[in-house]
Parts: structure tokens; C-alpha cells; sequence
């Protein structure tokens, strides 16, 4: 292409844009165009309901399932299965959460939506006792062995300082649409884990993350694939003894929230502020945000708050 | 009584593949199953009697009197090693001119053998001949280690398969680390099974079979026996080529009754009826020859088994010198329920029902401690390639020999079978000056707590009343080659402490905090 070329393909293209602008009147459009309509929220914060209604809401109100997940594409949902808890402990993320994020996936036209998870205790007894197994099965979902080799596949990490390879879960590499749903809890070195946490489980060599720079290995994974929605589950939220727990209900703050959000980091911001501490503390958030993975400073995230 | 046969094939292939299933564990076991199966089984419930487990008693008094009444019906239709050497003989009698024909039997061995395993177990507590004998524990060890690997791997493919056709009905199959020896040992015995029943049909069931040679001498009591009616026959031979168990002489005319594993193939081919059972009361007295062979056999044997017992050392002693290697003093970790590994030494024959059950695949027969050759048929607590789920107890629920003793989630998270040791010099966060304690992620009682090192750092530190030795931490450490953390067992099980909840420190508010 010269740069003749380039000119006239890029004047045409900024005509088709402007006359889409004009016509168009899709909320997606409105945010980039001059409009009447608000722009709508990049975080939306929800509170005081059970998970499948307060997600109903959540998503229409940051636009819409159809928005992330067009007619025929593959999803994959992320939730976090990797403890042999059960679901009132909330060491796993809520398995109502993930029924209503699957539904609503399929009734956006996915042509199929996949759930798995590299679990840390035997998988069998993960999926099973979190409940997510039955959840996915009744919402029409796949649910897909995490702890099988065959299913990782080497891929690149962009801009990686300490993780430049990694085995990534074939899901991950392939699905059209990417939806990480992480459970908020305590942690005990990492102080806090929700969504970039959770993307260990979409890794199979782990372990070596803990062997070199823990954080900064979590901070250089979030750039392989960013998530198309995040959805952090903060219904129950297990504020000491975690990731694990020990399965005491007295550890468990009935947050009833949940957060929605295309940036992973603000997300993950927001979920660090809901536990009581401050963002930059969270050197692995830090880490990403200076990598220029999303916003850390919530001042500058339009934010959408609702009460139910 | 041609309906015996049917009624015999029928009972041996449900048993055998409800078995086969069983062992397999495609699916979670499931542990009423395994209890009904197993109930039966002569060995497994001879060791829960002898534990006093009362359910033992019942299951060998029906065996027993199922063999006074009947003769050795279990060898036909109730134990699935029986049954595996029967589709090694059906081939055979489809395709080869091999032919059965009568053999005198190895008394001094097939009586010689039940009689060591008893004296040997009775006095001496030692399970090694049942372990290396008994029918139902060959059966599932060759299951577990040579067949069930077999279906593992084609499970797996077809799960893969399905799965990219985003189809998850079949669930893939965790298969639990195998050592190679007892691979090897394994495959060895099968081959040697069924090899020998291809040629020379349940010869294994009358010469090397504790529970055979237990039930043919119990035989000669039976109140109902096969005979052959002298008149009827006509010698042609028909049935001696039949018999798998090379019991019916047909020039002589007589079928060895302790021999026979009542399979009732014979009853079937004869066109003139001359086999049928009869009952000893109205037969005709007569010298028995090869009964008074088979009393001086067992003395024989009795002396000799004497004679062995004396030499061999006395049974296992706790914290024996023999367990003691460099680094860690225990390397053997039995599963909680066992309550001692003197206990489970004991009473584990090491059949692999607990292995191939086990969903986390802890549980598996090991050779990484130095232990005698075939105290590795039992299996221990693997943490060099899994760790004990907390919720789990399903081994204790499924163990036929009551080795793993039956308890409840509630006691298993304070059962103690071993305890973490630290040693910092090879903690990643030490040596990489990085934070991990992947070790406190991972411990379900929080026995782990973390204490401060230095430049904001963490390390993990034991508290030893809360850690009950599930090996999370061993398994996960991430240093190499040697762990930083590491479970040392408990010679007997101890009971930890139930670990409390600090408390929540959140208040709802009103707004978001952002």
C-alpha cells in the first residue's frame, strides 16, 4: 500500500464512520459519537440482591449482553473453581452467578458457551462440590476438563518481563468472546485475588509462577488476552483464610455485589477498594496498570452505581 | 440340572463386570457398590472378622456354607479372578486342540498354601501371602495398574474428541501415578493367569489359591457333591475335555470333588445325565484314599508353616530402623482411618479399590521408600504427585479388609496422619528473595500461618496442633529439587485441633467505598 493509497482508503473509511455516526444510533456508536445519550459506564457496581438478578441488571445497564457476545460466536466463562468448597464458603465463584452469565450468553446468540477451570484441588471434586458443574450443566453450558494436558496449547505473552511463554488452555486461545467471572476473597500473599488471579487457572505450568515472581507473572498474563466482560463476584466474600478457607462460615461477609467491567484493572481496583484496601498496595494491579492494562485510579473510571 | 450352568454364568458375568466397573472407576465409585461386591469376598472379609469387624463374620460364614452345602461355588460365580481366567479358557476351548485332562493335584501345595496364609496371618499378623494370593486383591491390582490404564487412555481420547465438538458427556479419567514395579509385577501375574488357564484351565485356583485350596478341603465335607453314576457312564470323554479344573478321571469314573470349581460344564455336555449332585449321606462307604493323602498334607504343612513362622521376624514393630531414611523419618503416610501404620500393615492386602477410587489419586502402591517388595502392593499417601482431599473419605468407605477403618468427614478434618515440617533454607521466598507460600493457599486448616521475613515478605510457619498431614503443602512447594515443606507421619494417628475463625472485620455500608 502507498501512500496514495492509505489516504484515500483512510478518507473513505473516517466518511463510512462518520455517515455510521449520523445514522447509527446504537449505544456503542453513542459513546464515540455526539449524542443525546449518556455514554455508558465502563464499571458498574450493584448491590443488595441475589447474584442472577443483580448480573440481570448489571448488564443491561453497561449495555447489554448482546454488546460483548454476537450471534454465533463461542464464550467462554471463567468462573473460579479451584477449591473443593462448597459454594457458602465462597471459595469459589457463586454457582448462580455463573448459571445466569451462561444463560444470558446463550440468549444473546452464542453458539456455545464453555466453562473450565485449572483447579487447584482434584478437579473432580472441584467442579462437583462448587456446585458449577450442575450450574453449567442446567444452563445449557459445556463444561470442560481444566486438568488435562492435551487441552493447553504454548502461546506468546506480549510485552512479558518475567512470563514470556505460557501454556494457555485452548479455550482461552480460541473462544471468540472471553469472560473472566472471578470470586473476590482474601489472599494470603497476594492480600486480595479476583480476575487477574483467576487467569492462573486458564494457565497449565502454574506452578513455576509461585517458583519465580509470583506478581509479577500474574501482571505479565493479563496482557496475553484481555477479557471481553469481567464479572466479580463479590456476593459472598471470604475476608480471611483464603483463597482456601476453612470452610467457617464466619469468615464470610455478605457483600451481596457484583462488578462489571470491560477493564480488568479498574475491576479489580474496585473489588480491592470493596475489600477495605487500597489498589496501589496490590503490587500485581500495580504492576498491570503500569503495563497500561486498564485504568487503576478510580477517579478516572466512569462508574455507574446502583442499589437494589 | 442343566439350569445350574445358566444360573452360574449368569452370577459370574454380573459379578464379574459389576467388578470390572468397579475397578475401572470411569465414573466415582460408588461406595455402596463397592461394599455390596466386596462383602463376599473370602479374604477381605476373613481379615474383618479377624480385626472383630462383625460384618466379616457373616460374609465368610456364607461362603462357607454355601462351600458345606454345595461345594465351591464362589470359585465359579463369585470371585471375579475366577471369572477372568474363564474368558482365557473360553477362547481356548473356541479355537485350540488343547484338551483338559485329569491331574492328580499338588495337595502339599494347594492345602499347603491356605494353611501358610492363616498361620501366618492368625499368629503372626502377616498379610504378605494373602497379598500376593488372594484372588480378589490379584484381580483389582491387575484392574487397577495394567486394565484400568488401558481404558484411562481411551476414555481420554474420546473425551478430547467430544469435548471439541463441544460435547462434555464423557468425563476424562485421572489416572494415579504408577510405579513401574508394580506395573511390572502386575502384568507378569496376569500373563502367568492367563496363560495357564489357556493351557491349563483353573490350575492357579487348585495348586497357588489360598481361597481354593481353603474351600476344596472344605469340600470334602460338602452335603451336596458332584458325582459321576458309574452305570450311566459311558466313558466318552466329553466331560473330562470340558473340566477347566482337570477334576474328572474318565477312565476311572470319578470327579475329584475338592477340585472342582463348579462350574458345572460337565453337567451340561453329558447327554447321559451321568453327573449330578448327590448327597453323601446315602452313598456307600469306602476307603478314601485320597482323603487320608490330603489330612497327611495339611499336617505336612502345618509343621513346615511352624517351622517358617519361627524364622521370619516378628511382625512389623512402630518406628523400626528399616523406615529410616535421610531425610524424612516416616516416609510411610497410610490414609486417615487406617489409625496406624502397624494397623494397616496388617489388614491391607493391597487390592487397589482405595487407588482406583481415590479422586484426588493420593492413594497409590509405591516403591519411593525403602520398603520390603511387597509391602508396596499397599498402597500409602502419595505427596510427591497429589495430596489428601479435606471433604473426602470415600477409601474409608470403600475397603473391604477394614484396613481403612469407616470414619466421617467431621473426624477426618482433625485426623492427624502426619505433621509439616518447614525448612527454610529451601523456601523459594528465601532463596528468590520473591513472595509464594503457595503452601498457606493451599492448607485446608490454615495449620500454615505466615509470618513476616524480611523486605515485606512472608514465610510460612507450622503450627503443628492444626496440621493434620495432608501434604497440600508438600505437593504444591514449588522448590527444587528438595521441598521446603514436608509431611513426616505419624507412627499413629493423632488428633488435631479444629481451627477457629478469626472473625469478619467488614460493616455494610450504605455506599461504595469508590
Amino acid at each position: 500500500m502507498n501512500r496514495r493509497e492509505f489516504i484515500k482508503t483512510a478518507f473513505n473509511l473516517s466518511v463510512l464512520t462518520g455517515a455510521a455516526i449520523a445514522v447509527g444510533k446504537t449505544p456503542l456508536m453513542a459513546v464515540t459519537g455526539k449524542s443525546t445519550v449518556p455514554p455508558l459506564p465502563e464499571l458498574v457496581a450493584i448491590k443488595g440482591g441475589e447474584p442472577g438478578a443483580m448480573f440481570e441488571v448489571a448488564i443491561k445497564a453497561i449495555g447489554g449482553m448482546g454488546r460483548f457476545v454476537k450471534k454465533g460466536q463461542t464464550v467462554l466463562v471463567k468462573p473460579n473453581i479451584g477449591w473443593d468448597v462448597a459454594p457458602e464458603f465462597g471459595a469459589d465463584t457463586n454457582p448462580d452467578l455463573v448459571y445466569a452469565v451462561i444463560k444470558s450468553a446463550y440468549a444473546a446468540g452464542a453458539k456455545r458457551v464453555s466453562v473450565f477451570d485449572h483447579t487447584c484441588d482434584s478437579w473432580e471434586e472441584c467442579y462437583k462440590n462448587s456446585g458449577i458443574e450442575a450450574a453449567v450443566r442446567s444452563a445449557g453450558g459445556v463444561i470442560v476438563p481444566g486438568s488435562r494436558k492435551e487441552y493447553y496449547k504454548e502461546v506468546t505473552v506480549p510485552g512479558g518481563v518475567s512470563l514470556k511463554k505460557a501454556m494457555a488452555h485452548e479455550l482461552l486461545i480460541n473462544s471468540d468472546v472471553f469472560i473472566n467471572v472471578p470470586v473476590l476473597k482474601s489472599h494470603g500473599s497476594a492480600g486480595i485475588t479476583a480476575g487477574m488471579k483467576n487467569l492462573m487457572g486458564t494457565v497449565w505450568d502454574r506452578g513455576s509462577w509461585h517458583a519465580t515472581d509470583l506478581h509479577q507473572r500474574i501482571a505479565d498474563f493479563a496482557a496475553y488476552r484481555k477479557p471481553d466482560l469481567v464479572i466479580v463476584d463479590a456476593y459472598r466474600v471470604m475476608m480471611s483464610h483464603g483463597p482456601k478457607g476453612i470452610q467457617s462460615l464466619a469468615d464470610v461477609a455478605m457483600m451481596r455485589t457484583l462488578l462489571l467491567s470491560r477493564d480488568l484493572v479498574a475491576a479489580e481496583a474496585a473489588a480491592v477498594k470493596l475489600f477495605g484496601q487500597e489498589p496501589a498496595q496490590v503490587k500485581y494491579l500495580r504492576l498491570a496498570a503500569e503495563k497500561g492494562l486498564g485504568k487503576i485510579d478510580l477517579s478516572k473510571v466512569r462508574i455507574q452505581r446502583i442499589e437494589l | 440340572m442343566k439350569y445350574l450352568k445358566i444360573v452360574r454364568l449368569t452370577v459370574s458375568i454380573t459379578v464379574f463386570c459389576l467388578f470390572l466397573w468397579l475397578f475401572l472407576a470411569l465414573v466415582p465409585v460408588n461406595t455402596k457398590l463397592a461394599n455390596v461386591l466386596t462383602y463376599l469376598q473370602v479374604t477381605p472379609a476373613y481379615i474383618r472378622w479377624a480385626a472383630g469387624i462383625g460384618s466379616g463374620l457373616i460374609g465368610l460364614l456364607v461362603v462357607t456354607g454355601l462351600t458345606l452345602l454345595a461345594g465351591r461355588v464362589y470359585c465359579s460365580s463369585l470371585c471375579p479372578l475366577g471369572t477372568m481366567q474363564d474368558v482365557a479358557i473360553k477362547l481356548k476351548s473356541q479355537k485350540s486342540k488343547i484338551k483338559n485332562k485329569y491331574k492328580k493335584p499338588l495337595n502339599w501345595l494347594r492345602f499347603g498354601i491356605p494353611l501358610l496364609a492363616l498361620l501366618a496371618y492368625h499368629f503372626g499378623r502377616k498379610a504378605e501371602p494373602l497379598m500376593v494370593l488372594d484372588p480378589y486383591t490379584e484381580f483389582g491390582r491387575i484392574t487397577t495398574e495394567i486394565i484400568k490404564p488401558a481404558a484411562a487412555f481411551v476414555v481420554n481420547a474420546v473425551s478430547y474428541a467430544l469435548g471439541q465438538a463441544g460435547i462434555s458427556a464423557v468425563r476424562p479419567v485421572t489416572m494415579h501415578f504408577q510405579d513401574p514395579g508394580i506395573v511390572i509385577i502386575s502384568a507378569v501375574m496376569l500373563a502367568l493367569l492367563l496363560g495357564t488357564a489357556f493351557f491349563r484351565g483353573r490350575l492357579f485356583c487348585n495348586t497357588l489359591c489360598p481361597v481354593g485350596g481353603f474351600l476344596g478341603a472344605l469340600s470334602y465335607l460338602s452335603v451336596f457333591k458332584l458325582a459321576m453314576d458309574g452305570d450311566k457312564c459311558n466313558s466318552c470323554g466329553l466331560c473330562g475335555r470340558l473340566c477347566k479344573a482337570e477334576c474328572i478321571d474318565t477312565q476311572a469314573k470319578k470327579l475329584d470333588f475338592s477340585k472342582c470349581v463348579s462350574c458345572y460344564n460337565c453337567v451340561n455336555i453329558c447327554n447321559r445325565g451321568a453327573i449330578s449332585y448327590k448327597t453323601r449321606f446315602f452313598r456307600k462307604k469306602e476307603v478314601n484314599t485320597e482323603r487320608r493323602e490330603t489330612i497327611k498334607a495339611i499336617f505336612g504343612t502345618a509343621a513346615a508353616a511352624v517351622i517358617y513362622l519361627s524364622f521370619i521376624p516378628k511382625a512389623f514393630a512402630e518406628g523400626a530402623a528399616s523406615l529410616i531414611p535421610v531425610i524424612k523419618k516416616n516416609p510411610v503416610i497410610v490414609p486417615p482411618g487406617a489409625g496406624s501404620i502397624q494397623r494397616f500393615r496388617e489388614m491391607c492386602t493391597g487390592c487397589g479399590l482405595c487407588v482406583t477410587a481415590c479422586p484426588s489419586k493420593v492413594l497409590t502402591p509405591q516403591v519411593h521408600n525403602k520398603r520390603g517388595i511387597i509391602e508396596q502392593f499397599q498402597p500409602a499417601m502419595d505427596y510427591q504427585h497429589s495430596y489428601c482431599s479435606f471433604n473426602c473419605v470415600i477409601c474409608s468407605q470403600v475397603c473391604p479388609t477394614g484396613a481403612i477403618k469407616e470414619i466421617t468427614v467431621e473426624e477426618k478434618h482433625i485426623k492427624a496422619v502426619g505433621e509439616a515440617k518447614y525448612i527454610k533454607e529451601n523456601c523459594v521466598v528465601v532463596t528468590n528473595g520473591k513472595p509464594c507460600v503457595v503452601c498457606d493457599e493451599h492448607c485446608p486448616t490454615k495449620a500454615i500461618m505466615l509470618v513476616r521475613y524480611k523486605n515485606g515478605l512472608q514465610i510460612p510457619y507450622v503450627r503443628e496442633h492444626l496440621c493434620i498431614g495432608c501434604g497440600a503443602c508438600e505437593k504444591t512447594c514449588p522448590a527444587a529439587p528438595n521441598k521446603a515443606i514436608y509431611v513426616e507421619g505419624h507412627q499413629k494417628h493423632k488428633t488435631a485441633e479444629k481451627p477457629k475463625s478469626i472473625g469478619v472485620k467488614w460493616e455494610e455500608t450504605r455506599d461504595f467505598p469508590f
